[in-house]
């Protein structure tokens, strides 16, 4: 019988998990439909930042049956970095002494509330990376994420650091990497921000981390020249069956 | 912000790098440069600087992105802070402002301004005004026009075109007031609900009571920090002005102009929050300004600033900072960094920290965003660069579990893909359901998906029209995804059949109740609709499944390095069936071959779909699949193909049945 194909996000996915898991970081996940806390609050974004906005963030309506127990209105996850609030919480449950070093990827799908089009998705996937231990440094986040891309796109790919800001990293940096000639935006990342680690209940002192997400759908698209994001999510086998 | 590089260049006296050069300095050390523009005729070149919210106190100015060149080239600063503005300030007394600020003596406010002009601190920091009398409004000097011009301004005259200049010089938003349009005392205070403003731009726009405003005794002047209002405006006949620095914030403008939907230069900066110390330059240098350019005798100044902000400082030590970086950075980088951002830097031993040296570091008032030994380590790291940070990777440790759902999720789309089965990942959103999206796109978005069986059903009927184009037998299609339900988000799998080909003994039904056979999983056949789609509980299924380790063992094989995707036709395909009757010696390939060589480039699909022998000869039938990317192929064109295809097959003395 000839075998079926996997959607692209999925190949690409195991990929990823792969290559991390040759690094000792295992798969987690959680849930799409968040609380403003793990979605927000907890990554150290302002109350009133405007990526809290109804322009950038699909919010389900207060129901009876959908809120949660202070009554704030949920959230689809903007990204995937939730997911690191909630393992780090549960770390932080454990006995002092149980708590250990880790390193996790998160894929899973994220939604933006924007209009869509060859290069703009409502809904998309995401890979989250996140290593905690007491010692974390720039270095080796850049040493995992070279070793990454290396993997992903063959030997000749390769990275770099730009300075830049997302709330719940500092120093935080846009990673490039250099593909068929040209550098391409693929991630944000950096060292988590010392309120993140509090904000999960975990001693920012003791613990340290770092972190990087980026769009799984740009990582496939640019591997496999794939011209319209849309084609993910159409069920259109005329497009799988190439994968 | 647009960036002028000949602005950036007044800061310096030594020749800046070109502006390319210094968009990749930015890049690299300290923002995004989304474009360089060479302006007509080579007078300037503009970068437009993306500055995110972490940088906006500080780098939404000339100034202090002339202090990021600096602190990344080390080329150094003008030595005073105000020479670089075009005019011989030593005429005017350079500090003559400032001293005035402090000896006037409170009572003279009351002339112009109520005493208590804050209302709350929470809301207005400080507000700082400056009295003008005697000026001539006219129109801006080339140096001023062209600045301006540059970075995409318009000119309007001399008086407002130095309040945005000084603005964009130094971040500081200003205004300017006609003092005799004012009718009685300036005071700082909330609208009234309902209370109505004439804008600038001749909008009227109605304010509620969380809105804050600068008015007079009988009506508004401007919405604070927002936009300014008709009623004070400057004109051509303008004698006297009261030139206003204040700092509003974050919160107050945020609100106000989130709620109007008015975003201005001025606006922008406060949202991201500025120090009110920067208001005192602000009205030195936009009084300076004045005072060259239209002429008139300052008065007054007043500085309304209940809470003086103090200076803080972060103690860290380079062994610290070393450690975030990952790389040896000597105390000397450290502090020749820090010092060139403005930072004052001293070294103390700090008995706590086993006699290490820690810095005592006070960042300049602008830089809110220095507050921890994290911020400080993003500078250093960031000046110096991270290109030549060595790369290292991370101790192994113990590893955790994978995550059960994911694996079983890929454990069972690998026995689907064995069974044929193609994965497809539908929309979340869709037009109905328990949980309702506040701002949904499209009306058919407008829920969270509970199931997703009917997106499914859809799914198999497209793919269906294109079942002889794909080859395929059967439309045999899956998902494992996320739904939403009353009780609680879970994952199902969903997995679709639509029979195309007509096989005896074989149904959808008979070919899912296979399927979920080998996946272990035992349903009632009536939980298999219609349209042969059946929906499990994932969860419920592998809850009794035991924890896996990792995710070695589910043999993920990389898709070929080398594919790529092409593009396929939206235009509809065409099918022709020929049958060929060829003595028995002859290969179904070679026939093959010359319907192949033949065809021509719109032959997009071939199968062998019947033989059968006849005495001492075999027929072999094709179906041939014919499809353009451009366009919508017509019989005529595809039967002279067919036709051509015949003339061949006489050709070699065989025959078309």
């Amino acid at each position: 019988m000839e075998k079926g194909h996997l959607n692209p996000i999925t190949s690409v996915i195991r990929e990823i998990s792969t290559i991390f898991n040759e690094l000792g970081f295992s798969v987690v996940v959680g849930p799409e439909l968040e609380d403003e806390f793990h979605n927000f609050d907890a990554l150290n974004i302002p109350k009133d930042h405007p990526a809290r906005d109804m322009q950038d963030t699909f919010w389900v309506k207060n129901s009876k049956e959908n809120k949660n127990e202070e009554g704030e209105n949920k959230v689809l996850r903007t990204h995937t970095s939730s997911v690191q609030v909630r393992f780090m919480e549960k770390v932080a449950q454990l006995p002092k002494v149980d708590q250990k070093p880790f390193k996790i990827i998160v894929p899973g799908k994220v939604y933006r509330n924007e209009a869509t089009d060859a290069t703009h998705e409502a809904q998309f996937y995401q890979i989250e990376g996140l290593y905690v231990n007491k010692n974390v440094s720039m270095a080796e986040l850049k040493g995992t994420l070279d070793y990454f891309f290396k993997k992903l796109l063959g030997p000749n790919a390769k990275i770099r650091f730009r300075s830049s800001f997302f709330g719940f990293v500092e120093p935080g940096v846009e990673v490039d990497v250099w593909h068929n000639g040209k550098w391409l935006e693929v991630m944000g990342a950096g060292i988590v921000h010392p309120n993140v680690i509090k904000a999960c209940g975990l001693d920012s002192a003791e613990w340290k981390g770092f972190a990087f997400g980026g769009g799984i759908d740009r990582l496939a698209i640019i591997k496999y020249d794939i011209d319209d994001i849309r084609h993910f999510y159409q069920g259109d086998l005329r497009f799988t069956s190439q994968f | 912000m647009k960036t002028s590089y000949k602005w950036l260049q007044t800061y310096f006296d030594e020749t800046l790098p070109e502006p390319e050069k210094l968009a990749d300095l930015f890049n690299a050390h300290a923002f995004e440069v989304e474009s360089v523009e060479v302006r007509p005729l080579h007078t300037d070149t503009v970068l437009d600087i993306k500055v995110l919210p972490d940088r906006a106190h500080y780098a939404l100015s000339h100034k202090g992105i002339a202090g990021e060149i600096h602190a990344i080239t080390g080329l150094p600063l003008k030595k005073s802070e105000v020479s670089k503005v075009p005019f011989d300030i030593k005429k005017i007394g350079s500090g003559a402002i400032l001293k005035q600020i402090k000896t006037i003596p409170l009572d003279k406010y009351q002339d112009f301004m109520k005493k208590k002009i804050a209302p709350d601190p929470n809301f207005c920091l400080r507000y700082v005004m400056a009295r003008i009398e005697g000026v001539q409004v006219v129109s801006s000097p080339e140096w001023l026009k062209e600045k301006l011009e540059t970075v995409g301004q318009r000119s309007i005259n001399a008086l407002v075109d130095i309040m945005n200049y000084v603005m964009l010089d130094c971040g500081q938003p200003m205004h300017v007031f006609d003092a005799d349009k004012i009718e009685g005392k300036i005071q700082v205070r909330f609208a009234q609900e309902g209370e109505k403003i004439t804008t600038l731009d001749n909008k009227e726009i109605t304010l509620s009571s969380a809105d804050l405003v600068i008015a007079d005794d009988v009506s508004l002047l401007a919405i604070a920090g927002v936009k300014g209002g008709k009623k004070a405006e400057v004109d051509v006949n303008t004698k006297n002005i009261i030139i206003e620095s204040a700092n509003f914030t974050p919160t107050s403008v945020r609100r106000t102009s989130t709620r109007l939907n008015l975003r201005t230069d001025a606006s922008k900066r406060f949202e991201n929050e500025i120090t009110p110390e920067l208001a005192l330059v602000g009205i030195e240098r936009a009084s300076e300004l004045v005072l060259k350019e239209c002429g008139g005798e300052l008065k007054e100044i007043v500085d309304e600033y209940p809470i003086k902000v103090e200076r803080w400082n972060i103690k860290v030590s380079a062994e610290q900072i070393s450690a975030i970086i990952g790389e040896h950075i000597s105390l000397h980088d450290i502090c020749t960094i820090l010092v060139r951002l403005g930072c004052e830097v001293e070294s103390v031993e700090d008995a706590h920290l086993h006699g290490e040296v820690v810095l005592n570091i006070t960042p300049p008032f602008e830089r809110l965003d220095l507050v921890i030994p994290e911020d400080i380590a993003d500078e250093v790291g960031r000046i110096r660069g991270y290109e030549n940070l060595a790369t290292v990777l991370p101790p192994a440790i113990d590893p955790t579990p994978v995550d059960k759902t994911f694996y079983y999720a890929e454990k069972t789309k690998n026995t689907l893909i064995n069974l044929g089965f193609s994965e497809v990942m539908l929309y979340s959103l869709v037009a109905k359901g328990s949980y309702e999206i506040l701002k949904p796109l499209a009306d058919d978005k407008k829920f969270l998906r509970e199931s997703i069986v009917e997106q499914m059903t859809n799914a198999l009927t497209r793919n269906a029209v294109n079942a002889d184009l794909l080859g395929l037998d059967d439309i045999k299609i899956f998902e494992i995804g996320k739904v939403f339900t009353k009780d609680r988000e879970k994952t199902v799998m969903t997995i679709g059949v639509k029979k195309i080909k007509k096989k005896k003994g074989e149904t959808a039904d008979t070919i899912l109740a296979d399927v979920l056979t080998n996946l272990g999983i035992q349903i009632d056949s009536k939980q298999i609709t219609k349209e042969g789609i059946v929906e499990i509980d994932f969860d419920t299924h592998i809850s009794s499944l035991p924890q896996p380790k990792d995710i070695s063992d589910l043999n993920f094989i990389p898709l070929p390095i080398e594919l790529r995707y092409k593009a396929f036709s939206v235009y509809p395909y065409m099918i022709r069936d020929i049958a060929v009757f060829v003595p028995e010696t002859i290969q179904s390939d070679e026939v093959l071959n010359l319907l192949l060589e033949n065809a021509g480039d719109l032959l997009v699909r071939h199968s062998l779909f019947d033989t059968f022998q006849k005495d001492d000869k075999v027929s072999y039938a094709f179906r041939l699949i014919f499809q353009s990317s451009e366009r919508t192929l017509t019989d005529e064109e595809i039967n002279i193909v067919m036709n051509m295809l015949t003339a061949k097959i006489v050709e070699k003395s065989w025959e078309v049945r």
